[in-house]
């Protein structure tokens, strides 16, 4: 894999380009296992170097930082922690960066050991165990991951919860033991201190590596939010971070919290579950410092564990609500996809039936019609003069009706003369009089166009069938977001979708769009159908 | 005079009609818009009778170049379905062909010698 397709922004910025983790769509299509694509270390060319060195030293100083804030704020002391965040941020940098940066997690974990009240073989056992453990989930994390992110299916989640588990147990074990066997721990504390050790790394793991997931630029398509989305995603944080802090307080119990946890999943996908979770274990977890003073693991309490379950608890859950809700848009849009996709099919039937009337028997009843036009004159007797006239006549009869079924079948006006003329053909056919208020100025794609046509046609239809009115309003703008179909009446009102079927087959059209439609019709007053069509990269 | 039409079935009614028609004759026929340029180029026809919707070039189009390179043919733009006229341009449609107007055109044409083509 040559990093000419390395996409931009992928990798973390000081990453070392070739072992970063993409999303890539030609692993499945070779049906290879992932999309790992890790280069050793050696084969790295020497301007790479460089930014290995970097990513190194970063993850370095993030894991060394963010175990220095545990310190500082008291929850995690020099034996285990309520919650020990570094583990997180190793894994997510190992996890997105690449297996080859683990020497920062070691060289982190050896520098935000506490020396003072650790021997120093136990300290080097303990952070051994520790970069097993970092190595070890980012290594299934890796092998998890596919084409997206872990974050948008369930067996992502339950995968990555699995592996952080495994890994985590495995430095609740090493690094007990080694404290045991040097001295600082007694064996008879060890399945306490083994215990809490394991929920606070999980904890670390289970609230920094979704996060990191969910806003690398891997995640998922980013949308753009409207300002509403804005206000709505800070209103949510200040809800949770005010919830959390009640609860911290002991005023409310905590799981107060998971209503909105849910909703900011729902609302906000991956991105808003982990940063709400965040903000709420950040409350959560000051508010246990605060009550019971900084955590040491001799003053192990009933109360820090529960407060980790707490976190495991809301964390877990948490990813497994935007894995549903991120499952149910994919469903969505694979239904959506597949309207649009057999709309187009059908479209281009019915272009291609058209073609054929149009080329094959249009034709030939064309061609008898001068032919039987040429024999007019040479009727011999009476009879069979009539008989002509009544044969051409017949054939004009066909002739309308079969330009009349090529009109509806596929608007092979639109190919010839363009929305905009098209629509003013059909204002010219209507029963009723017909106003433009607008047509569109700009080209776009052929299937938005035929949409738009359609809806016009139908809507036009409707109007003409049902509803007695004088005039009707026919609008269609070209938007940025689209094409706008306005068709008002004045007539009798009272339609709608489940009623008339040619409404119904309006709002599929729409709906095979991904756009929007509505149909306003108060009895007495008239009849508005709207549609918006989301115009197509063509 | 030239025929042009991607319809080889109505292509041979037109061919009868003008057969039929008296001080008519059929220099060509051909199937497509590029075509018609080309033998309007090399015959001069007198008129050319031309299919509006065609693939390569449509009638109009051909019209034009036709135009330039045989300024003196009077085209007569037909089409099978005239109500899907474009630009202010007339189409004749199809089945209104007749010996009948075939000399009318002619004849306005011959009253007109200088009049844009059609």
């Amino acid at each position: 894999m040559g990093g000419s397709r390395e996409r931009a922004g992928i990798s973390l910025p000081r990453v070392r380009r070739g072992d970063a983790l993409r999303p890539d769509d030609t692993a499945a299509q070779q049906g290879s296992a992932g999309v790992l694509h890790s280069t050793a270390g050696a084969r790295a060319p020497a301007w790479l170097a460089g930014s290995y060195l970097w990513g190194v030293v970063l993850l370095v100083l993030l894991y060394w930082g963010v175990a220095k804030l545990g310190y500082a704020f008291g929850f995690s002391g020099p034996i285990a922690a309520i919650v020990w965040l570094p583990v997180g941020v190793g894994v997510a940098f190992l996890t997105i960066g690449g297996l080859s940066f683990w020497p920062g997690a070691f060289v982190g974990d050896l520098l935000a050991n506490q020396y003072s009240s650790l021997p120093v073989g136990g300290a080097i056992g303990q952070s051994l165990g520790n970069l097993a453990e970092v190595v070890l989930i980012a290594f299934l994390m890796r092998s998890i991951i596919r084409r997206r992110s872990p974050l948008t299916t369930l067996s992502g989640v339950l995968g990555m919860v699995a592996a952080i588990c495994t890994g985590t147990a495995l430095s609740a074990l090493v690094g007990p033991l080694t404290l045991a066997a040097t001295g600082p721990l007694s064996f008879g504390e060890f399945p306490h201190v083994s215990w809490t050790w394991w929920l606070g790394d999980t904890c670390g793991a289970l609230l920094v590596l979704p996060l990191a997931l969910a806003w690398s630029p891997l995640a998922e398509m980013r949308r753009r939010l409207s300002r509403r989305s804005v206000i709505e995603a800070v209103a949510i944080v200040a809800v949770v971070a005010v919830l959390s802090w009640v609860a911290a307080r002991g005023i409310l119990p905590a799981y107060v919290i998971f209503p909105i946890l849910a909703l900011a999943a729902i609302r906000f996908g991956s991105r808003g579950a982990t940063t709400a979770v965040f903000v709420s274990i950040a409350f959560v977890v000051w508010g246990e410092t605060d009550r019971h003073g900084h955590f040491t693991v001799h003053a192990f309490s009933q109360s820090v564990s529960e407060t980790q379950l707490f976190v495991v608890v809301a964390a877990v859950s948490s990813l497994c609500w935007t894995a549903l809700v991120a499952e149910r848009e994919e469903a969505e849009q694979g239904l959506r996809v597949s309207n649009a996709r057999a709309f187009t099919a059908a479209e281009a039937e019915r272009r291609r039936m058209e073609r054929d009337l149009h080329d094959g028997a249009q034709q030939r009843l064309l061609a008898l019609a001068i032919r039987l036009g040429l024999q007019q004159d040479e009727a011999t007797t009476p009879a069979l003069e009539q008989f002509l006239v009544e044969t051409e006549e017949q054939l004009n009869e066909a002739i309308d009706e079969l330009r009349n079924l090529s009109h509806g079948i596929h608007p092979s006006v639109l190919s010839e003369l363009g929305l905009a003329n098209a629509v003013r053909t059909l204002a010219v056919r209507s029963t009723i009089p017909v106003k433009l208020v607008e047509l569109p100025t700009r080209m776009v794609d052929p299937d938005t166009q035929a949409a738009a046509y359609f809806i016009v046609t139908e809507a036009l239809a409707n109007a003409q069938k049902h509803s007695h009115a004088s005039t009707i309003r026919v609008r269609v703008a070209s938007r940025l977001a689209g094409l706008h179909v306005v068709v008002e009446d004045d007539g009798v009102g009272g339609a709608s979708v489940s009623a008339g079927s040619g409404l119904r087959g309006i709002r599929e059209r729409v709906d095979a769009f991904g756009g929007m439609f509505a149909v306003e019709s108060p009895r007495g007053i008239g009849t508005r159908v709207t549609a918006v069509i989301p115009t197509r990269a063509v | 005079m030239l025929l042009a039409d991607d319809s080889p079935v109505f292509l041979a009614a037109a061919e009868t009609l003008v057969a039929a028609t008296p001080g008519f004759e059929v220099a060509a026929t051909c199937g497509s818009g590029r075509e018609a340029v080309a033998i309007a180029a090399r015959l001069r026809p007198d008129l050319a009778l031309i299919d509006e919707s065609m693939p390569d070039l449509d009638g109009t189009e051909a019209a034009h170049e036709i135009a330039v390179v045989s300024p003196e043919t009077f085209v007569v733009l037909v089409s099978a379905d005239p109500s899907l006229r474009r630009r202010s341009i007339p189409l004749t449609d199809k089945r209104s062909l007749s010996p009948m107007l075939l000399t009318r055109l002619w004849q306005r044409r011959a009253a007109a010698p200088d009049a844009a083509p059609v």
